[in-house]
């Protein structure tokens, strides 16, 4: 018999190894995170470039990419205002990623 | 943006081996930061995969993880071709002399494109290793049956 697919997306094992991990894996910050570099290599954009376009430290580009829950609303909004994203884009892409996410983990048949 | 699911499947010899692969560094990871560390960087490769096309990870990209409180950051070319389409190889280096890579190949499925993984091997500079034609290979074999019968490979049944 075959063995199922698996969904690598699926980080349980790990985090249930390291519950620190689950606000960094999980939390808003990640998923603001994805949504930065997603648009950042959309638009061809090197951290330093957007770092320059959002008037802001490289280092904050890098921690907001590595999903850093200790960032402001404003560093935030500096940061999708330089991707062109409004309050509201980021809030539909945020849904558009989590309704994604589920249809697709119950088409596959595998969970996420 | 596009979510694209990245799903690992058993392979030539129903062994999932990118899966237990991953269930080994998970615990490692307990008892060795360097492990840790390995499997972060790996899942941020997997995770910014998902929403990004192929085309755009196969020049120099920055994937940053967070590690106790720090950030780590690396630069390099996270995909490349492998010169028989549609395979593909998702690159980490551990340390100057192992380089992990991961086999897969984009497919859609239901009018869903997924990226499924097969093979995960290391190349080493000493001993020179190289086992990328032969994963490459077999990940091909790979490809053409889940082309044949997708339920199966996909869905878990006929």
């Amino acid at each position: 018999m075959r063995k199922p697919p698996k969904n690598l997306l699926n980080t349980s094992d790990l985090v249930a190894k390291h519950p620190e991990l689950n606000e960094n894996l999980h939390g808003l910050g990640s998923l603001y995170g994805k949504i930065i570099f997603a648009c950042r290599m959309e638009q061809g954009l090197t951290q330093k470039e957007l770092a320059g376009k959002a008037l802001i430290g490289l280092k904050t580009i890098t921690r907001a990419e590595g999903g850093f829950e200790n960032l402001g609303t404003t560093t935030y909004n500096a940061i999708f205002r330089a991707l062109g994203l409004s309050t509201a884009g980021v809030a539909e892409l945020m849904y558009q990623m989590t309704r994604e996410q589920m249809d697709s983990a119950s088409e596959h048949g595998v969970l996420v | 943006m596009k979510y694209r699911p990245i799903i690992a499947i058993a392979d030539e010899n129903n062994e999932d081996i990118v899966n237990d692969y991953l269930i080994q560094l998970n615990e490692e990871s307990l008892s060795s930061l360097d492990a840790k560390t390995h499997r972060l960087f790996i899942q941020k490769a997997f995770d910014l995969l998902n929403v990004t096309p192929l085309n755009k990870l196969q020049d120099y990209t920055e994937l940053t993880i967070l590690i106790n409180g720090e950030e780590r950051t690396k630069r390099y070319e996270i995909i490349k071709p492998l010169g028989v389409m549609p395979i593909y190889e998702l690159r980490y280096a551990m340390n100057e002399n192992e380089h992990l890579r991961f086999t897969f190949f984009p497919f859609s499925y239901k009018e869903i494109e997924s990226y499924i993984f097969v093979k995960v091997f290391k190349k080493t500079l000493i001993p020179p290793v190289n086992e990328t034609n032969k994963m490459r290979d077999l990940t091909y074999q790979m490809f053409l049956k889940v082309l044949k019968n997708p339920k199966l490979y996909l869905e878990g049944e006929e």
